[in-house]
């Protein structure tokens, strides 16, 4: 569905919009209202940490001193201030994943798309994590994620949707899924019913 | 106390279950392609051609190991006979040559009897005149059979050979046998004897063995490999099973035995070599024997030397040192196709190892090549290759290991790049954040620059090799200096294309959550690789222009030329990016489309060095057109990049069908005209011609309607082009044709009265009116060919496939322009302009009427009206 909304690929049958824009036709202009973090991000060998930042600033159309600037603060927070300048492809899989966080905050977009964004994450980045997302639902950002813990889910979210094999089961705010249960039990009496 | 736990997995078992997954993997990959391409053409079958290129790939490997097998004996023969000090100042014969020698001399003797015998004689009759003419005649045969028996090795043209008779004649008559020396040049002696005579063919014979073994080594599963060797995700994977690392990769050891056909097919160099030796008997078992345990050897290897690559080296550093080794085992492959064409290639190695022939042991070649008795022996020779191959397969083994004791985590730097004044600016990706990655990657990558670098230069300097001799032609003018220059900006941009592409990997993912499309991220690495390669090129000219200043407008156009061509160049190369596979394995170029945009790259530095103009502007046509079909396919292809299982495949007929269908008639008939012209007759030679073009231009016809066939487009789909249900009255649409094709033909008749006030142009003219009227009959042939054949193939790929593909890419004029161009290139220069005003006319006509007929028939009208009207 991420690939979807990303305009990696072509839908069969039907449309997506992103702020009205279709995500496949229109995907060059969605780039810029959206920021991705993929499962698993993979860079290039060949550059640094900071590099990446400043050659996706640049790719945004934006001053890459300046972007990257902006985001000193949080990179100082995710304690990545030293492995910004060592090759990205020797970072462990925690700071691969907060360098793609990194990149996708890039170019503040309205809407963040991550995709299990805390799966292989330890105790304290995915606090972390938790606390930046809360801190940029607080300040407007719509952000859609992907995750298969309930918990997380309950603590973090305003707004679920249950997907089993290609099928929307369940959809809208966690009040209306719950109905006076565990999400957990709704999820798993939705998903084995099928 | 801990839980006895039971032993890892033996390694029997374990490499028994990963090559059976190797082979399953394998069959399962080639299934995927099968039902890949088959849910794209919506049919199953397999078109066969992979088959088709794995049996020439393995006639490839076979010849190269003959020849090189087969040069190490003469050229060590060559060597011995140089490097002996008897043969200096004779003429040599070697020993199996003595009884030819003792005729001469036998014949010569007779003669000299019978012409005693006929001026001693006080009464001679016709008879003993005839005697001693016969007796000169035997000694004249005897004579002739001496000078191909000592006739130096290497390629001899008629006049070398007609040197080389009459300096034996003379010398065999001014001093009889002492003129030549017997050399033994079979080798098996020399062993037997000293060893400082067995010294120097010891160490040629070493030389090429080693070469040979090297290559074998370098090869790996293929040239074509991705140098980085990320590690396969799988890896980890498998490695968490509780077996002993170091048996997994001992599996991988025969990797290439079994991927590549340079391996198995080995014995061919042992049987070329062991034939020409002294050995008794049949050699093929001999060779099969020695040759198949090598190959394993060797493949294990090359392989252990990748594994410590991939384990003890880093990311950056990798790729180069795999790069080097994959780039010398090319070298190494090449080298028999130099060796075919060096005359006295062993007399220089004799000369060159004669001083340091000392040092080397002759014990290990004897062993090898003759056995270690007093005789020469292939079970001897058996055995030591086996002892041979044990100690090869032992190290390989044993550097496994030593790569692996360390665990599977190659080292990384734990640092960052290099801070490099060279590369410090204050705002590093600020302008053009692109070609600023680009760059980092050729600075970073040391595989990048080995590759980029060493390669095209080496196939540029085979090319060279290859063509030396048409290069002459080019007598040291600008043009050879710029025709280099173009040929070796083609090769950097068709190396340093899908190598940048493959630098992306599985980043890709990257690029496209940027607000750019991949295909203007595309585009701009095509701009990027064109410009480096404008530089190289650039350079090159201006160097041509200080030499030759006379000419430096001339130099100028064809730098304006290669600005197009590059970046057609460009454009194809980034044509073939693919994604990741999605266990994140590299996937090559598709191999199809890569020898697509092969076609016809070198033909503009061919062109502009031999000074062949129209080929050096069909060559930038040609690439033009390529580009964009090649394009159409990647617009098509790109939405499913990431899920090519969605793939659909551009309509047929697309551009790129057209292009290769022309491409392949064009070649067609080429190859079969060469084939007439080097066998035929010349008087009957343009009757040859015409015939062949007429069916060669058929059979493409045909064999273009069955593949088109096969993707349920049809003759009438061709032929007719409705829109809307519009038609146009027919006879209306022919009469259009005749008084279009008449005009046209008109007109060109004008243009050509007019070249005629040019004199060179006056001259080419008259030259082509003799040629055609040269023979009796030779119009008519010429006529019905132009007329009745050449209009129906010729409307049919050049309108019906490549102006309607074209037109549906770029719908408007300027797809009647390119079709026209390019339907004109393939007819002489001086009629470029006229034919591709009937290319345009007729583009008009096809979409005015919407359908072929028409333009056959103005095509037919305007070659029966050049053809006939002015005479």
């Amino acid at each position: 569905m991420f690939r979807l909304l990303m305009g990696i690929l072509k839908a069969d049958a039907g449309t997506m919009t992103i702020d009205g824009r279709d995500c496949f036709e229109d995907r060059v202009m969605a780039k810029r209202l959206v920021g991705f973090l993929p499962d698993e991000p993979v860079f290039y060998s060949y550059l640094s940490g900071r590099e990446i930042l400043e050659l996706s600033a640049g790719m945004h159309d934006l001053d890459p001193l300046v972007a990257v600037g902006r985001l000193d603060s949080l990179i100082l927070r995710l304690g990545m201030q030293e492995a910004m300048a060592q090759y990205a492809d020797d970072y462990s899989r925690g700071m691969k994943k907060k360098l793609g966080l990194l990149l996708a905050l890039l170019h503040q977009p309205p809407l963040l798309v991550l995709d299990e964004p805390t799966n292989g994450l330890d105790v304290e980045s995915t606090r972390l994590f938790f606390d930046l997302m809360r801190e940029l639902a607080n300040a407007g950002t719509t952000i859609v994620f992907s995750t298969h813990l309930m918990d997380q889910v309950e603590r973090l979210c305003s707004h679920a949707a249950i997907l089993h094999q290609g099928r929307l089961l369940a959809a809208g705010t966690l009040t209306e899924i719950r109905a006076g249960r565990s999400l957990e039990d709704v999820f798993v009496e939705l998903t084995s019913t099928r | 106390m801990s839980t006895q736990l039971p032993p890892p997995t033996p390694a029997r078992r374990v490499m028994r279950l990963l090559w059976q997954t190797a082979r399953r993997r394998a069959a399962g990959r080639e299934l995927r392609q099968r039902e890949l391409m088959g849910r794209r053409r919506k049919e199953g079958a397999d078109s066969g051609l992979g088959g088709l290129m794995r049996f020439f790939m393995v006639l490839i490997v076979c010849f190269i190991h003959g020849i090189l097998g087969w040069n190490m004996i003469q050229a060590t023969r060559d060597a011995v006979t140089s490097s002996n000090p008897e043969a200096v100042g004779h003429i040599i014969l070697s020993s199996e040559d003595q009884a030819v020698l003792n005729e001469a001399i036998a014949r010569q003797t007779e003669l000299n009897q019978r012409k005693q015998a006929l001026a001693a004689s006080t009464h001679t009759t016709m008879a003993d005149r005839q005697e001693v003419i016969e007796a000169e005649k035997r000694r004249d045969y005897a004579l002739s059979q001496l000078a191909n028996r000592s006739q130096p090795p290497g390629k001899s043209n008629s006049k070398a050979r007609q040197a080389h008779r009459a300096e034996v004649e003379r010398r065999f008559r001014s001093e009889g046998s002492a003129a030549f020396v017997v050399v033994d040049r079979s080798l098996g002696n020399l062993f037997t004897q000293s060893s400082r005579q067995a010294a120097v063919p010891a160490a040629v014979l070493g030389l090429f063995l080693g070469w040979w073994l090297t290559m074998l080594v370098c090869q790996g599963e293929g040239l074509e490999l991705d140098v980085q060797r990320r590690r396969h995700p799988m890896w980890e994977w498998l490695l968490s099973h509780p077996i002993r690392p170091v048996h997994a990769f001992y599996t991988e050891l025969l990797a290439p035995c079994m991927a590549n056909p340079i391996y198995f097919t080995a014995p061919i160099f042992f049987w070329s070599a062991f034939r020409l030796l002294p050995f008794n008997g049949p050699v093929w078992p001999a060779a099969l024997l020695v040759g198949l345990p090598l190959a394993v050897a060797t493949s294990a290897v090359g392989k252990s030397l990748e594994t410590v690559a991939l384990l003890r080296l880093g990311v950056r550093t990798r790729g180069a040192v795999l790069g080097l080794v994959s780039w010398f085992g090319y070298i190494a492959m090449i080298l028999p196709f130099f060796l075919l064409q060096f005359d006295g290639f062993g007399r220089l190695l004799g000369g060159l190892l004669g001083s340091v022939s000392g040092w080397f042991p002759v014990w290990p070649v004897r062993a090898l090549l003759f056995g270690w008795g007093d005789a020469p022996s292939l079970t001897q020779v058996t055995v030591s290759w086996w002892l041979f191959s044990s100690a090869m397969a032992l190290g390989a083994i044993g550097l496994t290991q030593r790569a692996t004791v360390h665990g599977l985590q190659a080292p990384t730097s734990g640092t960052g790049p290099a801070s490099s004044r060279l590369l410090a600016v204050r705002s590093r990706f600020g302008k053009n954040p692109l070609q600023r990655k680009e760059l980092l990657w050729l600075w970073r990558d040391k595989g990048a620059i080995v590759q980029v670098l060493l390669v095209p230069l080496t196939i540029a300097a085979t090319q060279a090799f290859h063509f030396r001799n048409l290069y002459r032609l080019a007598d040291n003018s600008w043009s050879l200096l710029s025709g280099v220059a173009i040929i070796c900006g083609t090769y950097l941009l068709l190396v340093l294309g899908p190598r940048s592409l493959a630098s992306e990997g599985g980043a890709l993912w990257l690029s496209l959550t940027w607000p750019r499309g991949l295909e203007d991220l595309l585009k701009a690495k095509a701009r990027l690789w064109s410009r480096i390669a404008n530089w190289v090129v650039g350079c090159i000219l201006a160097v041509s222009c200080l030499f030759f200043p006379a000419d430096w407008w001339k130099i100028a156009l064809v730098g304006a030329g290669w600005l197009i061509f590059s970046r057609t160049l460009a454009l194809k190369a980034v044509a073939l990016v693919s994604a990741p596979s999605s266990s994140g394995e590299a996937e090559p170029p598709n191999r199809a489309r890569y020898w697509i945009a092969l076609i016809g790259t070198l033909a503009f530095g061919t062109g502009v060095m031999l000074h062949a103009w129209h080929v050096a502007i069909m060559g930038i046509v040609f690439s033009s057109l390529v580009a964009v079909a090649m394009w159409q396919g990647l617009r098509a292809r790109l939405p499913y990049l990431f899920d090519p299982w969605s793939e659909k495949s551009v309509p047929a007929p697309s551009l790129l069908h057209a292009t290769v269908g022309i491409a392949l008639m064009v070649e067609g008939v080429g190859i079969a005209v060469a084939l007439a012209s080097a066998f035929g007759n010349p008087a009957t030679l343009w009757l040859v011609r015409s015939v062949v073009y007429g069916v060669v231009g058929s059979i493409a016809c045909i064999v273009m309607l069955g593949f088109l066939k096969e993707r349920n487009v049809d003759f009438g789909d061709i032929v007719r082009w409705p829109v809307d249900g519009v038609r146009f009255p027919m006879r209306r649409g022919l009469a259009l044709a005749v008084m279009l094709g008449g005009a046209t033909a008109v007109l060109a008749i004008v243009y050509m009265l007019g070249l005629r006030l040019i004199p060179t142009a006056n001259e080419a003219l008259d030259e082509a009116a003799r040629f055609a009227t040269q023979y009796a009959g030779q119009k008519f042939w010429f006529a019905l060919l132009a007329v009745g054949m050449a209009p129906l193939t010729e409307e049919y790929f050049f309108r019906g496939l490549l102006y309607r593909s074209l037109d549906r890419e770029l719908g408007d004029w300027r797809a009647m322009v390119l079709s026209a161009a390019f339907f004109a290139i393939f007819h002489p220069p001086l009629a470029w302009v006229p034919v591709a005003a009937l290319g345009v006319v007729n583009a008009w006509l096809f979409k005015k009427t919407r359908h072929l007929l028409p333009c056959v028939i103005c095509h037919a009208t305007y070659n029966a009206v050049v053809i006939f009207l002015p005479g």
